[in-house]
């Protein structure tokens, strides 16, 4: 019988079989159980924010298109959403907004796809894992085929959109959320019928409508706790001022039900596509000012981790003053340091992954090479690169 | 810009209700009262803190929210020495953004819960906050 109570720090990261990406995690533990948690991020840090300062509007879309590789449209169309509201009177077409949409819902698709995926692999389930991943090939074809890319796609630009979808591609969208209706039906399926899944997910990592309220949680992990917050309908944006749209809210608050959650807004992310075709006839896009007059302005939209948050300054050049990007994930951290407390360690990677953190959204810092001041060229980092990983 | 404190609460219920986005110019010294009125009439969510260095002053900007409805304070500080006191006893969730103002700005945020804390920039750097004007017109050389 053990009686002395063991305790001590375990720094999980900045690289661990169990992140997919790296942060820095350390925990206090007693034996098994959790105690507290404190997080480091900032392994990721680019620069992009100051970089945004020394770019036109223009370039400066294609920083924020590559802040994220899982949520890069939406990114973009933050981005252009906070600047054109720069200008008040400015207006963008139709048919844009609605081409924005679509490609927002896809993403938000794949992203849900993925997460699944991943979840399930961290409780053990990697049949799972590889039939979401097969499912999620088929929107990243799709997407090649209408953007020219399965990532970033740089199909946004400031005042609408640059390049269009063409008509006959309507009837594979339509045919793809079919397919993909029916495909989340299974996968709820298999997540509520599976025994062990159900034992490893259910009363695990509780969120209490409290605290998530009191820590102002984002997203799914929000809306799995009760709290009914999805800026689609509380402050709606692009297509969702005209059609008819209602959150996902479950009331648990366990890992089962932020994966449930995502589950069914693919569901529902379906459903919205389905309204908006066929798009409407229309320009693509409207000519926005190349020096845009002072002002302020804030936009928030819906990522598929949460409240993406932009604000944008100008100052009457063609240079923004400041942008500032705030990422659901950053959000989340907080909720993330008070539902791991008092479970086991073997929780850690699924309580971890449950919050579907996304850390190249949540760092975004500078390159500046401080021991030297040596810039280094392309020729440079490939000469680095054989010498080191020969 | 109203005058005293009670005219300034009913003009931030005002734009409050009304506004979408809007912004409202706050003095330090009345930010805490103001967060605690807002509180008061039912607003817990705070969506982010910015930092803008304006040139003149530093600008903290606090973007909360009744559930959808955005709206800014924004609170100028010394350019020389900002300072601020912290909220993330009202709203926990400042504690996280306020750590990007003092990191990235040089903002004194005063009975922060973690003062000494680094989240994004490394041990050793030396250069200053990298988000004044003073170190991007450094970095904008030869970039546009």
């Amino acid at each position: 019988m053990i009686e002395k109570e063991y305790s001590y720090f375990l720094p999980i990261g900045p690289q661990h079989p169990a992140l997919k990406e790296s942060m820095h995690l350390t925990f206090k533990m007693e034996a098994e159980e959790i105690k507290d948690m404190d997080f480091n991020v900032g392994y990721v840090h680019r620069g992009i924010e100051g970089g945004m300062m020394t770019r036109s509007y223009d370039k400066s879309l294609y920083l924020a298109q590559r802040i994220c590789g899982i949520c890069n449209q939406i990114h973009a169309s933050a981005y252009c959403l906070a600047v054109e509201r720069l200008v008040p009177t400015f207006q963008v077409p139709k048919r844009a907004e609605y081409i924005r949409t679509v490609l927002n819902e896809l993403e938000r698709i794949h992203s849900h796809m993925l997460f699944v995926g991943v979840a399930a692999h961290e409780f053990g389930f990697d049949t799972v894992f590889m039939y979401t991943w097969r499912d999620r090939e088929l929107i990243m074809q799709l997407k090649e085929k209408i953007t020219g890319n399965r990532v970033t796609n740089d199909m946004n630009c400031v005042g609408g959109m640059r390049r269009d979808i063409p008509k006959e591609l309507e009837k594979e969208l339509e045919d793809a959320v079919e397919y993909f209706s029916e495909r989340a039906d299974y996968y709820v399926r298999v997540f509520t019928k599976d025994i062990s899944v159900q034992k490893r997910t259910k009363g695990i990592g509780v969120l209490s409508k409290k605290d998530a309220r009191r820590l102002n949680a984002v997203g799914p992990t929000a809306r799995s706790s009760g709290i009914d917050y999805d800026i689609r309908s509380a402050d709606p944006y692009e297509v969702y001022k005209y059609i008819k749209f209602k959150p996902v809210i479950l009331e648990d608050g366990d890992v089962f039900a932020r994966v449930a959650s995502r589950i069914l807004e693919v569901k529902q992310a379906c459903d919205v596509i389905r309204q908006c075709l066929p798009l409407p006839e229309g320009k693509l896009k409207e000519v926005f000012p190349r020096n845009v007059p002072p002002a302020e302005a804030v936009a928030s939209v819906e990522a598929p981790r949460g409240e993406l948050f932009y604000y944008a300054k100008s100052n009457g050049t063609n240079i923004p003053e400041r942008i500032k990007v705030r990422t659901p994930t950053y959000a989340n951290f907080l909720a993330l340091k008070q539902f791991t407390v008092g479970y086991k360690l073997a929780d850690i990677p699924l309580l971890v992954a449950s919050i579907d953190p996304c850390l190249s959204c949540t760092d975004r810092v500078t390159v500046v090479d401080e021991k030297s001041t040596r810039v280094l060229t392309h020729a440079d980092l490939q000469d680095i690169a054989k010498e080191e990983y020969r | 810009m109203p005058k005293n404190e009670s005219s300034a609460m009913k003009y931030l219920r005002g734009i409050a209700k009304n506004a979408k986005g809007d912004f409202a110019v706050v003095a330090p010294e009345n930010l805490r009262k103001a967060v605690q009125k807002l509180k008061d009439n039912g607003m817990y969510r705070l969506i982010c803190i910015t930092g803008v260095d304006t040139g003149t002053a530093v600008d903290a900007i606090y973007t909360l929210s009744f559930d959808g409805t955005m709206f800014n304070l924004k609170v100028p500080l010394n350019h020389k020495k900002p300072e601020v006191e912290s909220i993330s006893d009202l709203l926990p969730a400042a504690s996280l953004y306020e750590l990007e103002l003092m990191e990235m700005l040089g903002v004194k945020v005063l009975n922060h819960p973690m003062p000494e804390k680094r989240m994004f920039l490394p041990e050793d750097w030396k250069q200053g906050p990298p988000l004044r004007k003073a170190f991007i017109q450094k970095l904008a050389g030869g970039q546009k």
